[in-house]
């Protein structure tokens, strides 16, 4: 039979485990949500477009880039001024963005949406993301 | 419930409080120590970046960058009539109220100086862009030096 004593020890052992129980999925929700690959895959892609926009902007005449990674886990958007980066369901905060700065005269447009491969274009003074 | 078990409430309470404590802070100190480390391994070189865009300046003729009369551009070429801040301006113009966060330039070339918009003196690093020069029917070599600002604030 159990008494009052006992009682209480097994309370505390149970909350114990629960705290832990808590702290373990806190910790590994945590660890996963910054050291998942995504986000890194995410701005890896918006810096590699903004850097591919300055260069098609620092060359003379028509370029074409097809992009070397699979982009089906994405949905990404050239504006005027940046590339917008996220997957759907992302909230504002988790959507990646790089600015750039093209010269007068000059437009980026175009989007795709869970598309493997995409083009960069650039066909005089205008730059689009396509498919290929 | 005795003395005892009243005594073994409060040390449990006091314990979990701490060790609660520590374990958030603890769990918030990776958090951070992997967002670090995200973005460093995620970081472009300034002097990548400010080279790319510096490219334009000498190999677009929409900037400074000189065409021939069979309409081939030059590469790595100023036409000194075009390096004006206009020009400047037109070609890479970080402007507004977040440009200050972007890539910023001061330039030099021979006795001209230009600056970009959002450009304060606070200089990372230089380029130098080995040029021709083109002022009317005299062309000549020159350098083209970029003082560069990554980030201002």
């Amino acid at each position: 039979m159990w008494n009052k004593r006992g009682d209480t020890d097994i309370a505390f052992t149970i909350f114990e485990i629960l705290i832990v129980l808590l702290i373990i999925g806190t910790a590994f929700q945590v660890a996963t949500k910054f050291g998942g690959s995504e986000m890194v895959a995410k701005v890896s892609v918006a810096n590699d477009i903004a850097l591919q926009v300055n260069a098609f902007v620092a060359s003379p005449g028509n370029a074409l880039l097809e992009f070397p990674k699979d982009l089906s886990p994405y949905t990404i958007a050239l504006n005027q001024d940046f590339v917008l980066v996220f997957v759907e369901g992302d909230s504002e905060s988790l959507k990646v963005r790089r600015n750039f700065y093209l010269p007068e005269d000059y437009t980026a447009f175009g989007a795709i949406e869970n598309k493997e491969t995409a083009c960069l274009k650039k066909e005089r003074k205008s730059i689009t993301l396509d498919l290929c | 419930m005795n003395k005892k078990a009243q005594m073994d409430v409060v040390r449990f309470s006091m314990f979990w409080i701490v060790a609660g404590i520590m374990l958030v802070g603890a769990i918030f100190a990776s958090a951070l120590v992997i967002n670090t480390y995200q973005a460093k391994v995620l970081d472009i070189p300034g002097e990548l970046e400010g080279q790319l865009i510096a490219l334009r300046l000498v190999n677009n003729p929409d900037c400074f960058a000189y065409t021939d009369p069979a309409g081939h551009v030059v590469q790595g070429s100023i036409v000194l009539e075009k390096f004006t801040k206009e020009n400047l301006d037109a070609c890479y113009n970080p402007e507004g109220r977040e440009g200050f966060k972007d890539i910023t330039f001061g330039l030099e070339l021979e006795d001209k100086k230009l600056r970009t918009e959002n450009y304060f003196e606070v200089n990372s690093f230089t380029l130098r862009e080995e040029v021709l020069i083109y002022e009317g029917e005299d062309v000549r070599a020159g350098t083209l030096i970029l003082q560069v600002q990554e980030y201002w604030g």
